[in-house]
């Protein structure tokens, strides 16, 4: 006997392929079988009468595109309305491609608008619509195959297609079928022999649909699928009961058996842990792979991680939906490289450190790749954006590491220097290649060039990946990049910004390479993609409200009740819904939803215009569609977080109705938080653990630490974290706090009585606020980790050092030319208000905000603080003359010859003993009336109140050994007076330099050098406020529990009186 | 035997009197979302209004899907109850049809439903959605910087 070959319609590819594999392993030849979907034939029927006519493929960005322009052309909004037209045109072609595929000509839109809409507003909108509309027509119509003109198009040449006379065509009765395409099978069954496998317990189960009634049936045991239906295992009890009631009303006895389950999780990688975790049970007791399948509502976002998972654990999995290509390396990359127009620092590092760059095309072979170093020197150079600021910024850092490395008398840090300088002049090269390309992606061009531009740059910049799959993807990326001339079809030219939106939708439209599908695998893709794929075992994750189903809007466009009175006023029919007849036509056991067939194929020469109740009865029908096709288990699940935004999320009302067709009953919170399973790992076994970490764990909460230092000893780095864990939670202050134990010889390292070098009081003062910065800052030296970034305002440093040198200029020429005090009068105020000027300007040409608003905001901030500063001054009761301003002492010559200073540096005597060498730069020097001379260090920063029992270290390091230098300086005058000058808020703080001496001074220092010494390098949490450090230090509270837990220790007790004023 | 309620006038009322507007002040649990529930299906079983021309706005998301299940008990109720008129079980099974789209949500979706309808009416752009605090600040910082470079 010969084989008779038949097309077999199916749901989905993934139905039609198993079904040819099922036929396969029931021994029927298959070379005669010809599986597809319904969509698939009619392109196969109507492709070459529509490429005759000269018709080109569609894709979904086109509809975008042509509604863009039809917007250009006919406004819809006012022109002054400030909306992005972007997202409008996406709306628009959605509302006009509804209106295409329901059959609406603009003709017919155009009569029917004066009956839409009652109130005038409307009438207008819809009248600018109907505009809109015409145009988006005329430019489809006859020009793009699209997929309302493809279905008409099959409709069309059936009569031409003689190959379908002769070969049966089977069609399987769950099709979810849109009224054109119910046409389509009507035409179809005229023509050929099309029919219907009928399965006799399903029938009676819901209400056919409208194209049934006119495909003849046979029955599943007479048709060449009889063999399988009789291998298929009939579906659980309480499937077939969930099946049956979902979405009906619930007040049903409880019948519930094992073949439900209803899970939760914390977010959706616990929820995908969690189901294939079920999924490794099932298949342990026996249920194989290829029996299970996983189905996601919305795969875009689910399916790389639970194929990624699926990888990681070894599962064989078919994947029947295509990830997208813009979620492969090369189609990253490119987006990448867009993102880099404008050459915003941040951009073009990543751009540089994740794109798959030919580096060595680009910058020779020699060149030496130093992606951390490019960090850093974009980070040190202050890079924010644009090529101006890339190539002064790192010009001038390529000049300056080499002359530091000239300098260098060490050969190591020398050659350091030299290596920083060679990766500045890299990344400067590289910046210099990437400038044209970029500059090129401007402006407005024809499709053509743009699609000629991307593709150079695309080639130049983005490499191939070393697998096939890797080079199949970079060949499809490119591929892409050049369908982009074939725009032309649609406008002569276009903006960059047109190419952009163009080409990211084809990357997320266009499916990337994958392997081929392996066989015996564990069956995911999306739902749709799935449809009519029966299994024994399925899962159907991301239940949750506003994920699935998604949330449906009106159209704003064409409103709901406008859509149902077009339809009405099109064909003279009302739509009733299934639940308004169901009281009278439907039988106790159908499904309301279900039941459309108040539509005749007939007269349903166009499809209704589809409202936000018709998009949720469609969702409804696929839900429960995919529920049916479980015969053994069904898995629902919701994940209680997003992670993307932490929020928490409720269950999705499919997922409520599920639970409540379940139980026969709606469930309330408490009920159906009862019913839902969640994992908790502390109640896993062993063997549930999906991989190491989970064993791990699971070893650690139950083995306590002998399991901890068993899992220690094969990982080194869950040692020193476990060590550094169980040493913070101890009573002891150890290296893991900030003790610093060294050897004898290290010791001046954290002992600086052990030392030479001069200190400054600035820096012991860092030690009193907090004993780890000083640590990371001054004996590890850890800069702060920085960012740069747009500056809005001057820094606190920048502003303190501003008035350092108005007021040094200021009094100086004061001193010079008058030697008088300040005195408010109009030629003091003339040269204070040049040389703020002047100052003001040097500082524009180099570290100000860019934006010369703020600018001028923080000029006139500043002007006000020096001239309260300045009144202040000239109203001084007892006015001194200054004398002498920046006064070093131990820092080698002062910047003019003229004025004093102290060439060695301060030398104090400890009690012990030891010595402690200063330097330091006193700010200003007054000569009083009494002829003594007055010390004060301006303070810039806020004024806080001093507390009494503490060292507080400006007034009682700073100011006694400014003092002390000061008398060192000048051994024949009396400091008469020493204070802190606090500029922004006009207060003093005074120390009486009678009771400053060297012995006073000696008490506070060697404390603080005994504490140092002792290496106790405490945290202080409560200087986390304005600390720039506390990236390295964890968080202020768990630092603030520590502290407290520690108390005891003898090293915080040295701190804490190092701290304390003697 | 239960004893009335000593409000128990006052609640009917409520339910009842569907072309006055009340305001209801009462402590917690004692009652006041059952009330409200029964004059949604009085509303409703009345012909009144469609489910769909009735908003039930709570404070909180949790409340909003609690008072929703709680309305499809009593719409479920209402359908099987024998001693419903065939007019009023028809209208039933209309709410319950519709109840997955009813407005019975928070004031911030009830808003965002508002403004998702008539989008260009409101200002915004069609497709909206509401941004969490992180965009927020995202777009703060974008909407700043263009502000200022354009002084």
């Amino acid at each position: 006997m010969g084989i008779e070959p038949y097309i077999l319609i199916a749901p989905s590819r993934a139905a039609a392929v198993r079904l040819r594999r099922r036929l396969a392993s029931q021994g029927q030849a298959l070379a005669g079988v010809y599986a597809m979907r319904l969509d698939e034939l009619a392109g196969k029927i109507a492709e070459p009468a529509l490429l005759l006519r000269g018709l080109k493929p569609w894709d979904w960005g086109l509809s975008v595109r042509i509604a863009r322009q039809a917007l250009d052309r006919t406004p819809l909004l006012p022109a002054d309305s400030p909306l992005p037209r972007g997202p409008i045109a996406r709306v628009l072609a959605r509302t006009l491609s509804d209106l295409r595929a329901a059959g609406v000509t603009p003709k017919e839109f155009e009569a029917c608008v004066s009956a839409l809409a009652p109130a005038e507003e409307d009438r207008t909108r819809l009248t600018r619509l109907v505009a809109l509309y015409q145009h988006f027509h005329l430019a489809i119509q006859d020009r793009f195959a699209d997929p309302t003109q493809m279905m008409r198009g099959a409709i069309d040449g059936l009569s031409k297609a003689d190959w379908l006379k002769d070969l049966p065509v089977w069609i399987t009765d769950d099709l979810a079928l849109t009224k054109v395409a119910q046409e389509f099978v009507v035409a179809l069954a005229q023509h050929a022999v099309v029919r219907r496998i009928e399965y006799p317990p399903r029938a009676q189960e819901r209400n056919a649909p409208a194209w049934h009634a006119h495909v003849p049936a046979t029955r599943v045991d007479e048709s060449p699928f009889q063999s399988l239906h009789a291998a298929e295992v009939p579906p659980c009890a309480g499937l077939v009961r969930l099946v049956h009631q979902i979405f009906e009303p619930q007040l049903r006895p409880d019948a519930r058996d094992e073949s439900v389950a209803f899970v939760s999780a914390a977010t959706e990688a616990a929820e995908a842990m969690s189901i294939v975790r079920r999924l490794l049970r099932e298949a342990e007791r026996g249920v194989l792979w290829d029996e299970m399948g996983i189905l996601l509502p919305r795969g875009d976002q689910a399916l790389p991680l639970y194929c990624d998972l699926l990888a990681r654990l070894g599962i064989p999995y078919a994947l029947h939906s295509p990830l997208p290509l813009g979620r492969t390396r090369p189609a990253r990359a490119l987006r990448l490289l867009l993102r880099c127009r404008g050459l915003a620092r941040e951009a073009v590092l990543e751009f540089l450190s994740s794109a798959p760059i030919p580096f060595e095309t680009l910058l020779g072979s020699d060149a030496r790749v130093s992606l951390s170093l490019w960090d850093t020197l974009g980070r040190e150079t202050g890079i924010i954006a644009g090529q101006l600021h890339w190539m002064l910024a790192l010009r001038s850092c390529v000049t300056r590491l080499g002359a530091e490395a000239e300098r260098s008398d060490e050969e190591t840090e020398a050659a350091r220097l030299r290596a920083k300088s060679a990766a500045a002049e890299d990344l400067l090269r590289l910046i210099e290649l990437l400038t044209p390309i970029l500059d090129g992606l401007a402006g407005r061009a024809s499709w053509f060039e743009w699609a000629d531009r991307l593709r150079h740059a695309f080639a130049q910049w983005i490499m191939p990946g070393e697998d096939e799959i890797g080079i199949q993807e970079w060949q499809k990326v490119r591929e892409v990049i050049a369908d982009l001339a074939g725009q032309d079809d649609t406008a002569a030219m276009a903006s960059f910004d047109e190419v952009e939106e163009v080409l990211s939708a084809r990357l997320d439209d266009e499916a990337c390479p994958r392997p081929r599908t392996e066989t015996g695998a564990l069956h995911i893709g999306e739902l749709k993609d799935m449809r009519g794929l029966a299994l024994r075992v399925i899962a159907i994750p991301g239940l949750a409200e506003g994920h699935y189903p998604g949330l449906f809007r009106p159209d704003p466009l064409l409103l709901d009740a406008e859509r149902e009175r077009l339809a009405i006023a099109l064909t003279g029919l009302h739509k009733t819904r299934g639940a308004a007849r169901a009281s009278t036509e439907r039988a106790p056991t159908q499904l309301s939803l279900f039941d459309d067939s108040s539509i005749e194929p007939a007269i349903a020469t166009r499809d209704w215009l589809p409202t936000v109740q018709d998009r949720l009865d469609q969702a409804r029908r696929e839900f429960a569609q995919a529920i049916a096709q479980a015969s053994e288990r069904l898995i629902l699940s919701y994940a209680r977080t997003d992670a993307r935004s932490g929020r928490a999320r409720l269950p999705s009302f499919f997922f409520t109705a599920a639970a409540a067709a379940w139980t026969g009953r709606p469930l309330d919170r408490t009920e159906l938080a009862l019913l839902v399973e969640e994992e908790r790992t502390d109640q896993l076994s062993l063997d549930d653990a999906l991989d190491s970490g989970e064993r791990d764990q699971w070893r650690m909460e139950r083995g306590g630490p002998g399991a901890a230092a068993a899992i220690a000893a094969a990982h080194p780095l869950f040692e020193q974290g476990r060590r550094a864990h169980l040493a913070r939670l101890s009573r002891s202050f150890t290296t893991h706090d900030g003790q610093i134990v060294l050897p004898a010889d290290l010791r001046g390292r954290i002992d600086p009585s052990a030392s030479d070098r001069p200190l400054s009081a600035s820096r012991l003062s860092v030690y009193l606020r907090c004993g780890y910065k000083y640590l990371l800052q001054h004996i590890l030296r850890l800069d702060a980790p920085c960012e740069p970034d747009e500056r809005a305002e001057m820094t606190a440093r920048e502003r303190g050092s501003l008035f350092h040198e108005v007021a040094e200029r200021f009094l100086r020429a004061l001193r010079d030319t008058d030697g008088g005090p300040v005195r408010d009068n109009e030629k003091q105020r003339a040269l204070l208000a040049r040389i703020v000027a002047e100052a003001l300007a040097r500082r524009g040409e180099t570290r100000w905000p860019r934006f010369p608003m703020l600018v001028e905001i923080e000029a006139r901030g500043f002007l006000a603080e020096i001239e309260n500063w300045f009144e202040r001054e000239a109203q001084a009761e007892e006015p001194s003359r200054p004398l002498y301003f920046e006064v070093p002492f131990g820092m080698g010559d002062p910047s003019s010859p003229t004025d004093p200073a102290l060439l060695e540096p301060l030398r104090v005597a400890l009690p012990n003993g030891a010595h402690l060498h200063f330097r330091g730069l006193i700010d200003r020097i007054d000569r009083r009336a009494d002829g003594s001379l007055s010390v004060r260090d301006y303070k810039t920063g806020k004024y806080r109140a001093v507390e009494a029992g503490t060292v507080h270290a400006e007034r009682d390091l700073q100011i006694p050994i400014y003092v002390e230098a000061v008398r060192r300086m000048f051994p024949d005058a009396r400091v008469g007076e020493a204070f802190l000058d606090y500029v922004h808020d006009g207060k003093t703080v005074p120390v009486d330099p009678e009771k400053v001496s060297a012995e006073s001074l000696a008490r506070v220092l060697a404390r603080i050098v005994s504490a140092m010494a002792a290496g106790a390098f405490v945290p202080e949490p409560g200087a986390c406020d304005t600390c720039e450090h506390t990236l390295f230090c964890g968080s202020p509270n768990l630092l603030r529990w520590r502290r407290e837990h520690k108390q005891d220790d003898p090293l915080l007790g040295l701190y804490r009186a190092a701290q304390e004023r003697p | 035997m239960k004893a009335p309620r000593a409000d128990e006038t006052a609640r009917q009322e409520v339910r009842g009197k569907a072309q006055r507007s009340f305001a209801i002040e009462a402590g917690a649990g004692t009652g006041k979302t059952t009330l409200l529930i029964d004059r949604i299906e009085h509303l409703i079983r009345s012909g009144h209004a469609g489910l769909l021309e009735i908003a039930a706005v709570t404070f909180t998301e949790n409340a909003a899907g609690e008072m929703k299940l709680r309305l499809r008990e009593r719409l479920e109720g209402v359908i099987a109850s024998h001693d419903t008129p065939k007019i009023e079980r028809r209208r039933a099974e209309q709410a319950l049809a519709e109840l997955d789209r009813a407005t019975v949500t928070t004031l911030h979706s009830l808003c965002s439903a508002i403004l998702a309808e008539r989008p260009f009416e409101c200002g915004v752009v069609p497709g909206f959605r509401v941004a969490d605090e992180v965009e927020a600040d995202a777009l703060f910082e974008q909407a700043w910087q263009e502000w200022l470079t354009e002084r």
